[in-house]
């Protein structure tokens, strides 16, 4: 597989519906290609979504009482809310992954990609790494690949182990693949 | 010539839920049409207006650590269950959850210092690790009430593209205050009872718990003189784009997952021998199921369960815990009963099994839906050679 589009950006936003929103306009050249949507990957990885949200819903429920917590913010908890709602956003209705956690599942993410075109299940796969603002982190940070299949081997899937050693938290995986990737080619084309 | 891809077997379970602290104690009690359903002091006193859920009593572990505990537990027995040395470099460990330890997030929200982030999904899968001396890092599937199919999906890919030799897959959740006043708050719940695909059905039950499965090459499985339980053959995916919480009503979407898992499969529908469907008991979820299921079975649709009545909704560890019933059902050759279906729904709906149903079992599709639009059809076969 190789790469196509790849892109990055930190977001001022403190949950997870307010991030996605926020990174919309940077992911957006992601989702522009030609082919079924059904035959389009996405697999959405962060270490952290749902957190802050759960935390928020959770303290308004306790503030309110249960019985008027707010109905709006308890999809937003669920760590796959962000992947749901750029699939929705750009009609990805083909296989869809979140996974949770630091460089590993970055390089998971890869590897699931690398296994849906290898069974000829896509054509397309758009990898989205978010981390959210956090205690330790005011802002949220986002980077997107798009990779398409080609007749080569797992080139990128290869270089990304090089490039994001496994055992990073995923935010610094992030960074270090944003800069090689502008090394690659240098922005969305 | 392409090479036919290695055949992937499940040679261990262990489950522990509300209806049971094993497989096997789950599978009786299943087939007995008991149901794990009843009322919690504690949430009636907390002001919960549906104070009714399955939790499991009969498991005691540190609260803020409850999933990573079941995951264990499970993942203990499993291993018990095949019988196998687990190589710490070439096993990996796949799981899926929804909320993590759900506990730590509330207590936190409230003012105490804890770091969530030791408290996620990941944490239930470092566990294992730590339990069984695993190096390899694991996976952390967060696809919500599909979580379940995700990772034993993954643990299929692993195992056949070679780069482990053993897999601990499933899903746990712990039981969550946070789920139950959210489901609650997006009236998902039910009042009183869960009744998938009956007429009178208003909504699901929460519940709780784990499975986990040991997956392995068949020739290595047989080679080491395990039994193979159940051969794990493709798990099909698709979402639905469509809304945050509410499937797409005409069911395409969970059809195309049931269609992509046949394919896989090179399988037609009127192979399948039963479905264990995901049957939430929620109006818009089942009906859009039976619309799909229809669609794609027309006159040949095989029986169909669904296991939400006596069990509650576990979210993460539903289809997991399911995958069991199926594993379980495949060796009695009997579909269990559906607690809680009485009067199919005259709209269109399905008429799921009502008593235990003995019969011939090869091919068994296990669904699992979820919030976020995601649909998956795991496919299973029964072991032969």
């Amino acid at each position: 597989m190789d790469l196509a589009v790849h892109c990055s950006a930190s977001l001022d936003a403190p949950l997870e519906r307010d991030a996605v929103e926020a990174a919309l306009p940077a992911l957006a050249p992601l989702f522009e290609f030609d082919g079924a949507r059904d035959r389009a990957g996405l697999f959405v990885v962060s270490s952290n979504a749902g957190s802050a949200t759960a935390l928020r819903f959770w303290a308004d429920a306790v503030r309110t009482g249960v019985a008027l917590a707010s109905p709006e913010l308890f999809p937003w908890c669920l760590a796959n809310a962000p992947c749901g709602a750029l699939a929705r956003r750009f009609g990805m209705t083909g296989p869809n992954f979140t996974s949770l956690g630091e460089a590993d599942a970055l390089l998971g993410a890869l590897q699931a990609a690398a296994d849906e075109f290898a069974a000829s299940r896509i054509d397309v796969a758009v990898i989205v790494a978010m981390e959210f603002a956090d205690a330790a982190h005011a802002r949220a940070d986002v980077l997107g690949l798009r990779l398409v299949r080609q007749g080569g081997a797992d080139s990128l899937r290869l270089e990304a182990e090089t490039i994001v050693p496994a055992g990073q938290s995923l935010r610094s995986a992030m960074k270090t693949l944003a800069l090689s990737l502008r090394e690659l080619s240098p922005g969305p084309r | 010539m392409t090479q036919a891809a290695p055949r992937i077997v499940i040679t261990g379970v262990g489950a522990f839920t509300p209806l049971g602290d094993s497989p096997s104690a789950l599978w009786q009690r299943l087939i007995g049409g008991d149901s794990a359903v009843r009322e919690w002091p504690d949430l009636l006193s907390a002001g919960y207006r549906c104070a009714r859920a399955c939790r499991i009593d009969t498991f005691d572990a540190e609260p803020l650590r409850r999933g990573r505990a079941l995951a264990i537990a499970a993942a203990e027995q499993a291993v018990f269950a095949a019988g196998i040395e687990l190589p710490p470099r070439r096993t990996g460990v796949f799981i899926g959850s929804t909320l993590g330890e759900s506990e730590a997030f509330e207590r936190a929200a409230q003012g105490a210092d804890i770091d969530v982030a030791g408290f996620g999904v990941a944490s239930f899968g470092d566990g294992i690790r730590a339990r069984f001396g695993l190096h390899r890092p694991s996976e952390s599937l967060a696809t919500a009430c599909a979580a379940g199919n995700y990772a034993v999906g993954a643990a299929l890919a692993a195992l056949r593209a070679s780069r482990i030799d053993v897999a601990l897959s499933g899903g746990a959740e712990p039981f969550s205050r946070l789920a139950m006043v959210g489901f609650s708050r997006s009236r998902a719940m039910a009042s009183d009872a869960c009744r998938p695909f009956d007429a009178r059905r208003s909504g699901m039950l929460l519940g709780e718990g784990a499975a986990m499965f040991v997956l392995e090459r068949a020739d290595a499985a047989l080679r080491r003189g395990a039994l193979p339980l159940a051969e794990v053959v493709a798990l099909g995916l698709s979402c639905d784009a469509h809304h945050p919480t509410a499937p797409k009503p005409d069911g395409s979407g969970m059809r195309a997952a049931m269609q992509a898992a046949l394919d896989a499969a090179a399988v037609s529908a009127a192979q399948v021998d039963w479905v264990n469907a995901h049957g939430t008991g929620t109006r818009a979820s089942d009906a859009a199921e039976a619309i799909a299921l229809r669609d794609l079975f027309g006159p040949l649709l095989p029986p169909v369960s669904a296991s939400k009545g006596a069990l509650g909704h576990a979210l993460g560890a539903a289809a997991a815990i399911e995958l069991a019933i199926c594993i379980e059902g495949l060796r009695a050759q009997t579909v269990p009963p559906t607690a809680g279906h009485e009067q199919p729904d005259p709209d269109g709906g399905l008429a799921c099994t009502r008593a235990a149903t003995p019969t011939r079992l090869r091919w068994v599709m296990n669904n699992a839906f979820a919030f976020g639009g995601l649909n998956s059809a795991l496919l299973l076969r029964a072991w032969e050679l």
